[in-house]
């Protein structure tokens, strides 16, 4: 069985044989939300987008999606963050390309979208590995061996070092900062994903899901 | 309850009741557990009258600071002039507290439901709910259980059928510490970089948007209801020690104990009991060393401390530490306390904002001074000034968490001092519990 | 409550009295104590975040910043306790642990706030040791200005600057941590026309003007009180000069006119100052020519014409001219009819700084139109020309005479030019009388909104130019009709006295920051 608890994947969970579980995954989407459970990483990988002509993010649905969460704020700029994660949701990351786009909708100055872009460690400035693994080495996971699960990781993904992008393009691993799920330790991150419970052991295990 | 593990004779559980029941994550589930009564009496009330019984209750804070909760929501203007908010503080990332994350993802209904009273009490017409962006999945579930609120009924313009509106949206985070403290909280929902302001003016006046604002915890909030449904009196019963701490607090207990996870109890268990008896001791019969019990901003204890500290506001001051969030981080006698110092010190050199001096260069001084003492090129007064650093940290600068970071440098040096001295003596090689990558 | 109400306190065991909501760091200023500071600044809304203004505050636990805390009824503020001094002497070592120490080629240096209060408060040496500063590579900011990042202290002046006054957010924190830095969005220059004032505003070397990159030293310069010369606004400057050349101006605060601040085309004023083809001599319509002369033949020359001149009197003046000078000029003319008349370059279009009411680089170009105007001269400068030819006598007062063909003036019965340099249509001139720029005189410019102010001469002039109020003076005084001068003062005194829109006004009331004109008059309108 697989050891890792995995909520967004339909992964049987280490302890809760006994509580029973909820293990129906769910994509989630309706009228209201506007945070999609997605793992960013199957989209992500996209390069060279330098050259390219700048395709608008905010079209259509996602520019209809924006409009419903501006109704949400007083203000036009408190829909920064979620529209930041829009574009990284369809991007996989956000260039400076997409800060215009976003400053221009926002009625915010490009500039002012970077000093918040810059501010916040989740959106990625560059583009990364499909699979964007964070892994929390904060205290409370680093006395319970999240450093060999970091070194585990760079050794089974091929990632010369932490924030590299391993050769095939597939992974990028580096650390984060307490996950607040610091009794489940180590969680990691991968994508969107949110694991729990990963030992150094477990590692190749959690990478065949991500290839 | 224990989640993930059997509740625990000693708990005393309110909070976590259906934690790892998924059927009280739907509507119906919620419903048929009681959900949503609480609400329904509050709206049938005058918004004052739920201040009061909440001020009577003797809750107070669970975000870290313990101000008491009602006291503070009769802060709020009370002649409405213009929009109130409500903010709920579910950016949990303190190093060692978990516990919000679990509320939200087993009883997503009950912290709309809380919020929903609180944010009838204050008189505000909106609730953001701030949720770290880490958390993808409490995330997903508190939107699922909004939708379904707004669905049936409680939210929106005719909020249970009394023709209030109560509206609540969830408004992500993107990775950053900071963000938890109340008022960069507030500039990140604004749009802005999560720097803390100044105060005054406080959020009472001046907060979301300019407008008065009160910002609460998720645990904090989510005790409300059970408060409604039980009476303030009950509430206040829910004691072992000092009467100023009442109700019961979840804690998230962490490091090297035998079953972490989190353990409700009722304020002014003793720690011990709860390390020893609930957490199942040390892993692999080690032996305690030190815990941190109210995230990692608090002091530390040594294991003397620790074993005679009671869990609740006063009991955390008597030990010289905090209560602060409940998150409690365990060390045994295995642990390098020189590195998982330095480790904390990392934290906060990383989280800082940027704006204050002291914390922007110290944090990273500090941290920079630690590894050295790490790798064996220390010098003996690489303590004191350390000591002396983290003075100048601490009470100068606009938010704690340059203060934070002092706390358990300072008590880590005052007491493990001779783990530092091995280092600087050479009696003790680089590379610890952890080696750095 | 009132505006005025008064709150007492007591500050380094100094009591001032203060209007309610001051801030403590502006109270101190009247107990006489400057609180060593850098995030603050009086024309910037409040950040708190340098945390160098630490004071004590009696019955506070906490030490409280300066800046952001408003006075209170009996307050004790101590800022030199050892608490405080303390906490700054810890600020300022945080902010040097990553600084380059490079005063020796920074610009900045000699009037760097981080080098002054290192040395009154700081600590003898640094404890920081052996660690790597943090290294940023320097930016070129576009416009006038370059960013040396590991000189910055994060003070967020720049920045709210641009956000708050100029209303052009272009620059940003960006990162967060000890990597923090100022950033500027790729696409963007700062390039706004009021950018300039963050040079000024930036605390220490970390941003600094292209222009006067490594052209002075701080401590080599004399600084002026002057009022600049690009437009109608009057904007108060300083001008630092060196070794009688003028290197830099800027802003001279004035709650009333500018505040803090003056525009990027202002600032490029100083460099015309410094034109190097200056007449240096008097000179006298020879047989061969114009041939240099000493003053008192020259002026002896110029009243003798002046005296025998008969008929109308042209004066074509420039709007550059002190109002003193203008004054004279029209006075010299006598009982004689006279046409006096200037013109002005208007570029359509203001520059406004936003955040600041009624400033703006204005299209207006000239200092002391509007002086001109309230002194009877005339935008039919045109006409003025026409007329010249029939006049019996045409005074120029340092107008270029741009697009003026050489002979028109030809034909004119007398042409006294007073001027500082001789452009071709000027050597019709019977007399010469090389007279001083703005940077070399004392005078007055009457500004758009009819305010008076002073200049003060920075440098010296070239050759035996003079003021053109003292040569205006001796003719005067030739003549019987007033003068001779031996300051300014006394010029304006006669203009004070004989002028009813100056009636009262004094060098003494006019101080450095200057008053309105008693009588308003209808607001004159500027010709799109
Ligand atoms: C640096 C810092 C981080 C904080 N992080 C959190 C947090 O993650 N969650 C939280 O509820 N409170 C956090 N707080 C406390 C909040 O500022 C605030 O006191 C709390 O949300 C108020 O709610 P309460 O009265 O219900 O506790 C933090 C404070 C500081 C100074
Ligand atoms: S103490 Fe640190 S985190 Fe808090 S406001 Fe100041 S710089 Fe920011
Ligand atoms: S560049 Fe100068 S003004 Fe701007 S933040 Fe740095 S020190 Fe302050
Ligand atoms: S320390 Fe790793 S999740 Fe909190
Ligand atoms: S001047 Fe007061 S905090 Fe900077």
């Amino acid at each position: 069985m697989f050891d890792v608890r995995c909520p967004m994947l339909d992964t049987s969970l280490r302890d809760h044989r006994a509580r029973g579980v909820d293990t129906e995954p769910f994509e989630y989407r309706t009228s209201n939300i506007e945070y999609r459970i997605s793992n960013i990483g199957h989209r992500a990988t996209i390069m060279n987008t330098h050259t390219a002509p700048y395709d608008p993010v905010f079209t259509g649905e996602t520019r209809q999606r924006l409009d419903r969460v501006l109704e949400r704020y007083p203000t036009k700029r408190a829909a920064l963050l979620p529209a930041l994660w829009m574009v990284q949701e369809t991007r996989g990351w956000i260039s400076d390309a997409a800060m215009t786009e976003v400053a221009e909708v926002l009625e915010l100055t490009p500039a002012y979208v970077k000093g918040v872009v810059t501010f916040y460690t989740m959106y990625h400035q560059h583009p990364v590995g499909k699979h964007f693994i964070q892994v929390c080495t904060t205290t409370p996971c680093n006395l319970c061996g999240a450093e060999e699960v970091v070194r585990a990781l760079l050794k089974h993904t091929g990632c010369r070092e932490l924030g590299a992008t391993s050769p095939d393009g597939k992974y990028t691993v580096t650390e984060v900062e307490c996950l607040g799920a610091c009794g489940f330790a180590t969680p990691i991150m991968v994508g969107e994903d949110f694991l729990e419970g990963v030992t150094a052991e477990k590692v190749p295990e959690v990478l065949k899901r991500y290839q | 309850m224990g989640y993930p593990h059997q509740p625990h004779a000693k708990e005393t559980v309110v909070l976590s009741q259906y934690f790892g029941d998924p059927e009280a994550r739907t509507y119906q589930g919620w419903v048929k557990r009681g959900g949503y009564a609480a609400l329904r009496t509050a709206l049938a009330r005058k918004p004052a009258e739920i201040v009061e019984i909440v001020k009577e209750s003797g809750l107070r804070g669970r975000g870290g600071a313990g101000f008491p909760t009602g006291l503070k929501w009769s802060f709020m203007p009370k002649e409405k002039s213009k929009p109130h908010y409500l903010c709920c503080n579910a950016d949990e990332s303190e190093p060692g507290t978990f516990k919000d994350r679990e509320i939200m993802r087993w009883t997503p209904h009950g912290l709309i439901e809380a919020c929903a009273i609180a944010q009838y009490a204050i008189q505000a017409e909106v609730t953001y709910i701030y949720i770290r962006g880490e958390f993808t999945e409490p995330l997903a579930i508190m939107q699922r259980a909004l939708d379904e609120a707004y669905r049936e009924g409680v939210l929106g313009a005719n909020a249970m059928g009394t023709g209030k509106r109560l509206d609540m949206y969830l408004h992500r985070g993107a990775g950053a510490y900071i963000c938890g403290e109340e008022t960069a909280l507030m500039n990140s929902i604004e749009g802005r970089r999560g720097n803390p302001r100044i105060r005054p003016p406080f959020p009472a006046a001046v907060g979301v948007f300019g407008m008065p604002t009160t910002i609460n915890n998720v645990e904090t909030l989510a005790a409300v209801p059970h408060i409604l449904n039980r009476g303030a009196a009950w509430y206040k019963s829910l004691c072992l020690s000092n009467p100023k701490s009442t109700g019961t607090k979840l804690f998230s207990v962490c490091g090297h104990v035998r079953r972490p996870g989190n353990y409700e109890v009722t304020m002014g268990f003793p720690l011990k009991d709860l390390l020893y008896d609930l957490c199942g001791g040390m892993r692999g019969g080690r032996t305690l060393k030190a815990c941190i019990p109210g995230g990692s901003s608090v002091p530390i204890l040594n294991r003397e401390e620790t074993e005679s500290c009671l869990l609740d506001y006063e009991g955390c001051a008597t030990q010289g530490t905090m209560l602060g969030s409940g998150g409690v981080i365990v060390f045994d006698d295995s642990a390098d306390m020189v590195y998982q110092i330095m480790r904390l010190a990392r934290f906060y050199a990383h989280e800082s904002c940027a704006q204050c001096t002291q914390c922007r260069e110290g944090t990273a001084w500090v941290t920079k001074i630690l590894q050295r003492i790490l790798a064996g090129d220390g010098h003996q007064k690489d303590l004191d000034l350390l000591l002396d650093l983290s003075e100048q940290m601490t009470g100068k600068t606009i938010c704690v968490l340059s203060d934070s970071c002092a706390a358990p440098v300072v008590s880590g040096i005052r007491k493990f001092r001779q783990e530092f001295e091995a280092y600087l003596t050479g009696a003790r090689r680089p590379a610890g519990a952890g080696v750095a990558v | 409550m009132s505006e005025h109400e008064l709150v007492s306190l007591t500050i380094e065991g100094v009591d001032v009295s203060v209007p309610k909501g001051t801030l403590l760091i502006e109270a101190a200023k009247q107990a006489g104590v400057v609180v060593p500071h850098y995030c603050y600044h009086p024309g910037l809304p409040v950040a708190g975040v340098c945390r160098m203004c630490l004071v004590e505050v009696e019955k506070t636990p906490k030490l409280q910043i300066a800046c952001a805390t408003p006075v209170a009824p009996g307050m004790v503020v101590r800022v030199m306790s050892p608490p405080a001094l303390e906490a700054r002497k810890g600020v300022l070592e945080f902010l040097l642990i990553n600084h380059p120490l490079d005063c020796p080629i920074c610009d900045q240096a000699g009037e760097c706030e981080l080098q002054d209060y290192v040395f009154q408060e700081g600590r003898a040496r640094t404890r920081y040791g052996s660690f790597a500063k943090r290294f940023n590579p320097v930016e070129d900011f576009g416009g006038d200005v370059l960013y040396v990042p590991n000189r910055c202290i994060l003070c967020t002046r720049c920045v709210r600057f641009m956000d708050h006054v100029a209303d052009d957010s272009i620059l940003n924190v960006s990162e967060r941590g000890d990597r923090a830095l100022i950033g500027i969005h790729g696409d963007r220059a700062l390039d706004h026309p009021w950018a300039g004032n963050v040079v000024d505003l930036c605390p220490v070397g970390s941003l600094i003007s292209k222009d006067f990159l490594h052209k002075a030293r701080a401590w080599e310069l004399d600084r002026t009180a002057s009022v600049c010369t690009g437009c109608s606004q009057g904007c108060n400057v300083t001008l630092d000069t060196r070794q009688s050349a003028v290197v830099r101006a800027r802003p001279r605060p004035n709650p009333d006119v500018n505040r803090y601040f003056m525009c990027d085309y202002g600032r490029g004023q100083y460099r015309w100052m410094n034109g190097g083809d200056r007449i240096e001599a008097p000179l006298l319509a020879e047989r061969d020519g114009l041939v240099a002369t000493d003053w008192d033949h020259a002026l002896a020359r110029a009243a003798q014409l002046i005296k025998g001149a008969a008929g109308r009197t042209v004066v074509l003046a420039s709007a550059r001219a002190s109002t003193e000078a203008l004054f004279l000029a029209r006075r010299l003319a006598g009982g004689s009819s006279v046409t006096g008349a200037f013109r002005v370059e208007y570029v359509p279009g203001e520059a406004p700084l936003s955040g600041v009411p009624n400033l703006a680089l204005r299209s207006e170009r000239a200092p002391n139109a509007t002086g001109a105007r309230v002194l009877g001269y005339t935008e039919a400068f045109d006409a003025a020309v026409r007329t010249a030819s029939e006049a019996g006598l045409v005074l120029v007062l340092d107008e270029p005479l741009h697009g003026v063909p050489a002979n028109t003036l030809a034909g004119a019965g007398m042409v006294i030019y007073l001027g500082t340099v001789l452009p071709e249509a000027a050597r019709v001139a019977r007399v010469v009388l090389p007279i001083a720029n703005v940077a070399e005189e004392d005078g007055t410019f009457v500004n758009r909104d009819r305010r008076a102010q002073r200049y003060f001469q920075a440098k010296a002039t070239p050759g035996m130019a003079r003021p053109a109020w003292w040569v205006l003076g001796e003719l005067l005084a030739e003549l019987g009709r007033g003068g001779p001068f031996a300051t300014a003062a006394e010029a304006f005194d006669l203009l004070s006295r004989e002028d009813p829109s100056f009636a009262g006004l004094s060098y003494a009331t006019l101080g450095t920051q200057g008053v309105g004109l008693p009588a308003a008059r209808p607001p004159v309108v500027v010709p799109a």
